[in-house]
């Protein structure tokens, strides 16, 4: 058979010339389409539910939220390990998911149970959610946002982080590839009821 | 009515200018990030258009740069690896059009492998990148390149039409196919167990050997298509023959290496015994090595891991980062910013807690740096003065994304780390403090981080449950109080534009500082009463948990361990061994180890039976390829000779062993094992070629296979070198796969040309039982891989058929009479050193009474210096004796090819006869049958049956004595080959010899014998010049030394002279030959003697000339004939024969009738095949006479 093909491309110089160019068109149009980057995506396949909780403190959290979500997770197909984090305030569930499967399959999964998990953390304890659609090496890119030299007295932190949250990061949310644009840092501006309790004693 | 902010998590400070505001940006899994960055910046500088004045956005960490650098380094290296591949195989190969072939295989393979990695999903970088080796890639493309180059150089000098190209390019390929395939699926093979790793490992280096198959598969298409297309296109159709430089370079090695051999082949044991010592002392050094999973790539950054102690504010932890960064930027000029991350960001997917920041340092270019030369030291430094200047924080020094991959590793950020599983947080506390002691005393270990539990102290609100009844509340209703207060609830959204915050009720600020205000709040009961807190709980400040981390559901605590100056796993080991001396666990606890090396031992123990398995792979094709247990067995031990040098290349450069140097390894078997096979086909086709000497199958097989052996290795090896040496971004990976493939190629080649060969004469000495594989396997096997084996098969009890150009190849390196002429060559090299002699030194020596009556002493040196004429002409004669010997040698091979074609010439008119008589011995016999049938019938005569018993009787005398003549000839040809196994031909069909172009008078000119003799006019010339030169006048100089004791006047004194005094005076001389007349007799009789030449000259030149043309007369007699009976004789046979037998079968004549007939046809086919004997007979006398004669 091998005698056959260096036979044939002998005596087809024209076709083998012609195959050539075209590997030659094809190896470019590829390359132009690799995806480039540093080292290799090592990280697992993993899906992270993130649940706030201001004012629990480590031990209520992993009672309330951390151990609920925890217990309705530990039954998905595919699961290889699941991580918890519970502290003042946050609770952090981290399964991950054999490599083979799917992402996003696995995230529906997650998303199923999590309805279930919530019935059973106490009002008012938060909120579960799952964490964006990334990986630990997916924080590609970190930029802050501060006042040029002059300006500095000009905006607060408060103000540079409504920028941040409502020019920046809402127009690069639109950029393809980018699963989530993390704020850091300032202070969320809110507007604020303060209240005296002396003053509302009657 | 205020503008709050909600509670915080976290916060971000810029260089010590206080805090900021920043954000990171995540990419989508498996996404393009080149692509996604180069998306965001165009987005980001867009943004910064819209921004209000003042504002501007700072990127700090942007992946590209790294990226950048790193496909920069891979591209850098991959380019000067290619470019050396193809100087090197241009300088080898000694073509430049072939080295550019070769070398054009390069890109397009390349282009291939990217291709394939595209549609399989494999991603660019600098793993998969990082691997390949343009010299393995080329091997199969080099090796038809070669041949056909080779087989080219055969040929006549002369210009050669394209399709006669084709062949010879189709010839040459289809030769070496089967072994360039063979070499390139062994290299495929070895990198199989690579692809068996999984989980991070797996990730990381599955696509190196991806993209390394995805490269070899491409110019394995390549080389059996593209390449001979080219080379039949493109190399250059003239052939010419003349030394190149690769051909020096050749020689060169050639000098160096044949003393090696024969010195090892003396000192057999010796050799072998060096091999194994240093395989040990490989072995040995190996355990030192020291091992880590994969090398640290610099990221050119740094990222500091810095925590406060527990239960510090936010605001605590920011001063201390800017107290930090101040520190940085002021005792460092290398750092560009410093970016401290507190606490989490609004996305907590690495959820810290506000006492822990990561400080990323921002660096300048190596280059720009002073403070230290490299990354370590610099941590070093930094971490020094840190802890000097901040007080009560700890720093553990990593890199951005080596960070990130060390917790997604272990969950853990640092290096190593101890998880102890247990219920109690208390006692979990424990334990890690105790582990973390521990690994103090421990070597290498540093930035130990204890992970803090407890100790966040805070404010708890124990819950008076009857009091909360007495009041009609409840504790939902309170807990909404409370945290209305303090953190606040949402009671709506206000909306500026597009933009919305929440609208949140808390009390004032002031209002919610310390305890007591938690206790003065009060709660309205139902009654409407309001309540102080105080009076429905107790309200007090505790100490209690801070973080709690789960695995697997259960609580853990960790021990977090950077390694620095030492490799992971002794450091482990230590650690094990002292944890468990010290540390008695109580029931419920358990301890686990986790991190980078616990990468490395489940990649090692994959490693350790797939690479065997692949091994054990690449043994059963060399077994069924070569089908002998102990020549694959040989072949194998190529294998720990190159490990030697791998070892030793790692040990010298100071690296441990990682996985990146477990590629490199595997890598090198793969070469290892194709140089093993190079040699070990090459003896064996030697010994089946006749020769049983081992010592001398050796000699000459090593000679043969030096360049193929050298250009592999050399190719491979240096195709790495950049790789070895690179210092860019992402070169601390390549390092150790370059160095160990550099080291273990080195050895590899020196041992596989030195060790081997010893091998083999041992292997070979010992008669094994012949293994044969179970017959089914065989046979499925060879099916699968069947256009492997054709070449590859040795052990045929049948003398392989060989070409003609085999033979006389094969005549010519083996017959005694060229080895002897070819040694009268080097005789007169000899002798041609002794052209300039200046006879002996004369030494003399007086003691004697010549002076006076005391007893003096004298010495002289004479030197005799002949004409000076008579060494240039003595070294004329001799070159012009050497050339002469030369020309013998041509001689004698014409005389010897042409002795060689004439037999084979001979044999295969004896084979095609007897193919003839085969045919009609059927015949006879049929007719026989026929006959005696007729006879019992009684429908002829018994003379019909007579007859045809004799003529069967007859033919089989005549094929009895062809087949004699067969042994003779084939006899004939092995006594010529000087060859212990009888030979055999391929072309047992008459076949004609080639004779077109020798039918030119002139050419009668070119006769070996003509130019011998030529050239004894010549060397008769020179002899007269030298007998001329000895005519000359001869010189002598001297010295002599002597004393004369007793009294001299000097200046009027007498002065007495001892023996100590000496007198000295040199002296010349001159001898010219008054006797001029023997000398000029002597002239005369050598011009005589050129005379005789001269005529001889003539006479020979005639006769050649007379015998040449008679040979032409002859040729075109029978080339004549031959076309008679091609043209019309044979035809008109053939026809006779199909009619007879038809008329025959259709009863239409008699039996004796299709006899005449037949009898005809055999005449006819009989005396075409004489003919055409006759005429080989003439064309290779023709070729003989004119010498043209390949």
């Amino acid at each position: 058979m091998l005698d056959k093909i260096i036979k044939f491309s002998i005596q087809h110089k024209l076709i083998i010339g012609l195959f050539t160019l075209g590997l030659i068109a094809w190896g470019i149009f590829s390359l132009t389409r690799l995806p480039i980057d540093a080292v290799p995506d090592i990280t697992n396949n993993q899906v992270q539910i993130i649940t706030s909780s201001p004012s629990n403190g480590a031990t209520d959290i992993e009672r309330f939220v951390t151990f609920p979500i925890e217990q309705t997770m530990s039954t998905i197909p595919g699961k290889e390990e699941i991580r918890s984090f519970s502290r003042f305030g946050l609770s952090v569930v981290t399964v991950i998911f054999k490599d083979n499967i799917d992402v996003y399959w696995a995230r529906q999964q997650v998303s199923e149970r999590l309805a279930e998990a919530k019935t059973e953390i106490p009002d008012g304890m938060g909120n579960p959610e799952l964490g964006p659609v990334s990986t630990g090496l997916g924080e590609i890119y970190q930029y802050v946002v501060r006042p040029k030299p002059g300006y500095e007295k000009k905006y607060s932190d408060r103000e540079l982080r409504s920028i941040q949250d409502w020019v920046v990061r809402r127009q690069l949310l639109g950029v393809p590839g980018v699963a989530d644009v993390s704020s850091f840092g300032g202070h969320l501006k809110q507007y604020e009821v303060a209240l005296n309790p002396d003053k509302l004693r009657p | 009515m205020q503008y709050g902010s909600a509670i915080r998590y976290g916060a971000m400070t810029y260089n010590d200018d206080g805090e900021t505001v920043g954000a990171l940006v995540l990419m989508l899994k498996g996404a393009n990030a080149s692509k996604v960055i180069g998306d965001v910046k165009e987005r980001i500088a867009e943004i910064s258009k819209t921004l209000p004045q003042g504002v501007e956005i700072d990127p700090f960490l942007d992946r590209s740069k790294l990226v950048g650098r790193a496909i920069s380094t891979v591209t850098r290296n991959l380019a000067e690896g290619a470019l050396i591949v193809i100087f090197v195989l241009v300088v080898f190969l000694g073509n430049l059009r072939a080295g550019l072939i070769v070398a054009s295989v390069i890109p397009l393979s390349m282009l291939f492998a990217i291709s394939l990695m595209n549609v399989f999903g494999v991603s660019g970088n600098l793993m998969s990148l990082g691997a390949i080796d343009f010299g393995l890639i080329v091997d199969g493309a080099v090796i038809i390149v070669e041949t056909v180059l080779h087989q080219l150089a055969m040929r006549k000098p002369g210009r050669l039409a394209q399709s006669v190209m084709d062949h010879e390019v189709h010839y040459s390929a289809n030769k070496m196919m089967s072994s360039a395939t063979f070499g390139q699926i062994i290299i495929l093979i070895v990198y199989f167990p690579i692809l068996a790793l999984t989980g991070i490992e797996g990730k990381m280096f599955r696509p190196m050997a991806e993209t390394v198959a995805f490269a070899i598969i491409g110019a394995l298409i390549l080389s059996l298509t593209y390449v001979p297309m080219m080379s039949a296109l493109f190399l250059s159709k003239k052939v010419k023959h003349k030394r190149t430089l690769s051909d020096r370079i050749m020689e060169i090695f050639q000098k160096a290496y044949t003393p090696l051999i024969h010195l090892a082949l003396k000192r057999r044991i010796l050799t072998i015994v060096i091999a194994i010592v240093l395989f040990i002392g490989s072995l040995v050094t190996f355990k030192y090595l020291g091992a880590e999973f994969i090398p640290s790539l610099d990221e050119g950054d740094f990222a500091i891991e810095m925590r406060v102690m527990t239960g510090s504010s936010l605001s605590q932890t920011v001063e201390a980062t800017q107290k930090a960064a101040k520190v940085l930027k002021d005792n460092f000029p290398e750092v560009k910013e410093v970016v401290g991350k507190i606490g989490s960001s609004e996305i907590p997917t690495d959820p810290m807690p506000v006492e822990a920041a990561d400080v990323m340092v921002i660096l300048k270019d190596k280059k720009d740096w002073t403070s230290a030369s490299n990354k370590d030291e610099l941590a070093e430094k930094m971490q020094a003065k840190l802890e000097e200047n901040v007080p009560g924080v700890t720093f553990g020094f990593q890199q951005p994304i080596q960070m990130r991959f060390n917790e997604l590793i272990s969950g853990a950020k640092q290096d190593l780390v101890v998880k102890v599983f247990g219920d109690d947080l208390d006692m979990l506390a424990k334990y890690a403090e105790q582990i973390g002691d521990i690994a103090q005393t421990v070597k290498g270990s540093a930035d130990i981080y204890v992970e803090q539990v407890t100790g966040l102290p805070q404010i708890v609100v124990h819950y008076n449950r009857s009091q909360i009844a007495r009041f009609g509340l409840n504790i939902a209703e309170i807990n909404r109080v409370i945290q209305a207060g303090f953190a606040g609830t949402s009671a709506g959204l206000v909306f500026e534009g597009e933009r919305r915050y929440d609208l949140v009720i808390r009390l004032e600020k002031e209002n919610r500082q310390s305890i007591e205000d938690i206790k003065n709040l009060s709660v309205t009961t139902p009654a409407g009463i309001q309540v102080p807190i105080s009076q429905l709980a107790d309200v007090e400040m505790e100490i209690g948990p801070n973080q709690i981390q789960r695995e697997d559901t259960r609580r853990r605590i960790m021990v977090g361990i950077n390694v620095r100056g030492r490799d992971v796993n002794s450091l482990v080991q230590e650690l094990q061994q002292k944890i468990d001396q010290k540390i008695k666990f109580e029931p419920g606890y358990s301890l686990t180890y986790g991190g980078a090396f616990k990468n490395l031992q489940e990649a090692s123990a994959r490693l350790s039976i797939a690479v065997p398995v692949a091994l054990l792979l690449i043994f059963f094709l060399l077994f069924i390829s070569f089908n002998s247990f102990k020549q694959a067995l040989l072949i194998f031990t190529a294998i720990p000779l190159s490990a030697i040098g791998g070892v030793f290349a790692l040990w010298i450069r100071g690296m441990p062993f990682s996985i990146s140097a477990g590629i490199g390894f595997i890598a090198l078997f793969g070469v290892a094992v194709l140089n093993g096979i190079v040699l070990i086909a090459e003896f064996n086709s030697l010994k089946k070629s006749g020769i049983t000497n081992l010592r001398e199958i050796v000699i000459m097989g090593t000679r043969v296979r030096l360049r193929p052996v050298l250009m592999t290795a050399t190719v491979a090896s240096l195709g790495f070198f950049p790789m070895a040496l690179s210092h860019g971004s992402g070169a601390e990976v390549q390092k150790p796969l370059a160095t160990v493939v550099i080291g273990g190629l080195i050895t590899a080649t020196f041992l596989t040309l030195l060790v081997l060969p010893v091998l083999y004469t041992y292997f070979e000495g010992i008669k094994w039982k012949k293994m044969k594989a179970g017959a089914t396997i065989t046979v499925l096997l060879v099916l699968m891989f069947s256009p492997l084996v054709t070449n590859a098969q040795t052990n045929q009890p049948k003398p392989q058929p060989q070409t003609l150009e085999m033979i006389i190849q094969k005549a010519v390196t083996q017959n005694a009479s060229v080895k002897s002429a070819t040694l009268d060559i080097h005789k007169q090299e000899y002798l041609r050193k002794t052209a300039t002699d200046f006879g002996k030194t004369n030494i003399e020596g007086q003691y004697g009474q010549s002076n006076s009556r005391r007893w003096d002493t004298y010495f002289s040196v004479n030197q005799n210096i002949p004409n000076p004429g008579l060494f240039g002409a003595q070294k004329k004669l001799a070159n012009a004796r050497i050339k002469e010997s030369k020309l013998n040698v041509n001689v004698v091979k014409n005389d010897l090819i042409y002795n060689v074609k004439s037999v084979y010439y001979q044999l295969n008119y004896l084979l095609a006869y007897r193919q003839l008589l085969y045919a009609q011995d059927t015949v006879y016999q049929n007719f026989l049958k026929a006959a005696d049938l007729r006879y019992k019938t009684g429908e002829s005569t018994l003379l019909e049956a007579k007859t045809a018993q004799t003529q069967l009787d007859e033919i089989k005398n005549v094929a009895a004595k062809n087949e004699g003549d067969i042994l003779i000839a084939q006899k004939e040809l092995q006594t010529l080959l000087n060859s212990a196994a009888p030979i055999a031909i391929t072309d047992s069909m008459i076949i004609k010899a080639d004779a077109a172009s020798f039918l030119h008078p002139a050419d009668s000119l070119s006769s070996p014998v003509l130019k011998l003799i030529q050239q004894k006019i010549e060397v008769a010339n020179h002899a007269v010049q030298v007998r001329r030169a000895e005519a000359g006048p001869d010189f002598s100089i001297g010295y002599f030394n002597q004393s004369i004791i007793g009294m001299q006047p000097v200046k009027g004194q007498e002065i007495y002279f001892g023996a100590g005094n000496r007198f000295w005076g040199v002296q010349a001389s001159i001898s010219i030959p008054l006797f001029y007349k023997p000398y000029k007799n002597k002239i005369k009789a050598a011009k005589v003697d050129a005379q005789i030449a001269q005529k001889q000259f003539e006479l020979y030149s005639t006769n050649i000339r007379g015998k040449y043309d008679q040979a032409i007369s002859e040729y075109l007699k029978q080339e004549k004939s031959v076309r008679y009976y091609e043209a019309s004789a044979l035809p008109n046979a053939e026809f006779i024969r199909r009619q007879a037998q038809s008329a025959f079968q259709q009863g239409e004549i008699q039996y004796v009738e299709l006899l005449q007939a037949l009898r005809t046809y055999s005449e006819i086919r009989s005396n075409y095949l004489q003919t055409v004997h006759q005429f080989n007979r003439s064309v290779i006398e023709l070729q003989y006479l004119s010498g043209k004669n390949n």
